[in-house]
C-alpha cells in the first residue's frame, strides 16, 4: 500500500515537475527554448536508455521490468504535466 | 508518518497542481506568479509525501522481516526440540529392547541349569541320584527355615553317634549342589 503510494507520488512529481517546467517556458522566450531544450534531453536520454536497457540495468543493479516500467511512467508523467499546462484556461 | 498525513500531503500536492491552471482567473492579481507558487508548493508537497510513504514502506518491510525471523526461529526451536524428543525415544526403545534381550539371556541360562540339573540324575549314578533327592528335601527345609540339627535328624536320619557323619555330609551336599 505505502510502495503504491511512494510510486503515485513518484508520479505526480514528474508530471508537476513538466508542468513547472511549462510554467518556467511560458515567462519568457529565452527560458521556452531552455525547457524546449530539457524536454529534447529528456526524450533522447529516455530513448537511449530504452535501446541501452540491458547495460543500465546492470549499471542500475535492478530488474528490466523495472528499468521499463520507470521509463514508461516518467514520459507519461512528463507528458501529463504537459497537457495539463496546454489545457489550462 | 501516519499514512493520513501522507494522504493529505498527496491531495494537497495534486490540488494545487490542478487548481490554478483550470480554477484560477487570468484577472486576479499576480495570476501568474500564483500558479507558480501553486506548483513549488504542489511539488514540494508531493515530495514530502513520497519521502513520508517511503519510511512508512521501510518501516513495514522492517517488521515483516522482523516477523519471518521470529517465525524462523520458533520454526528452528521446535524442530530442534522435535528431533531432540526422537532421538531421546529412540534411545529408550533401545534401552527397552537391550534389557529384554538380556533377560531374556538370562532366563534361557537359568532355565538350561535347572533342566540341567533335573536331567543330570539320569546319567549318574544311584549314589548321585539319592544326593540330589536329599538335596532337594534339605533345600525345602531351609526354605522353610529349619535348622541344620532339625535336617540332620529328620531328613538324613541321623541322630546320635551318626549326627556328625550326617553333618559332614550335609556339609557335602551344601558344597555341591548349594552354588547352583
Amino acid at each position: 500500500m505505502t510502495k503504491a503510494i511512494a510510486l503515485g507520488n513518484n508520479f505526480l512529481l514528474t508530471a508537476i515537475a513538466s508542468s513547472f517546467l511549462c510554467w518556467l517556458a511560458s515567462l519568457h522566450p529565452s527560458l521556452l527554448i531552455f525547457v524546449q531544450a530539457l524536454f529534447a534531453l529528456k526524450l533522447i536520454i529516455s530513448m537511449v536508455a530504452w535501446i541501452l536497457d540491458d547495460a543500465i540495468v546492470v549499471i542500475l543493479k535492478i530488474e528490466l521490468l523495472q528499468l521499463r516500467f520507470r521509463l514508461i511512467a516518467s514520459t507519461i508523467g512528463a507528458l501529463v504535466g504537459l497537457g495539463v499546462m496546454l489545457c489550462r484556461s | 508518518m501516519p499514512i493520513v498525513k501522507i494522504a493529505v500531503l498527496t491531495i494537497s500536492g495534486v490540488t494545487l497542481w490542478l487548481a490554478p491552471p483550470f480554477v484560477f482567473s487570468r484577472k486576479i492579481p499576480l495570476h501568474n506568479f500564483m500558479q507558480g507558487v501553486a506548483l513549488i508548493s504542489s511539488l514540494a508537497c508531493c515530495f514530502e509525501a513520497r519521502r513520508g510513504a517511503l519510511i512508512l514502506a521501510k518501516e513495514e518491510d522492517f517488521e515483516a522481516m522482523k516477523a519471518r525471523a521470529i517465525d524462523a526461529d520458533v520454526a528452528d526451536e521446535l524442530s530442534t526440540s522435535i528431533y531432540v524428543a526422537e532421538q531421546q525415544r529412540r534411545q529408550e526403545a533401545d534401552a527397552i529392547l537391550t534389557s529384554f534381550v538380556s533377560e531374556v539371556e538370562t532366563d534361557r541360562e537359568a532355565l538350561e541349569a535347572v533342566y540341567t540339573a533335573d536331567f543330570q540324575p539320569a546319567n549318574t549314578s544311584d549314589k548321585d541320584a539319592r544326593d540330589l533327592e536329599l538335596w532337594w528335601k534339605v533345600e525345602a527345609a531351609q526354605i522353610e527355615g529349619k535348622t541344620q540339627t532339625w535336617i540332620i535328624e529328620n531328613i538324613f536320619k541321623m541322630k546320635g553317634r551318626k549326627f556328625a557323619e550326617g553333618k559332614a555330609q550335609l556339609a557335602e551336599l551344601l558344597r555341591r549342589f548349594g552354588d547352583a
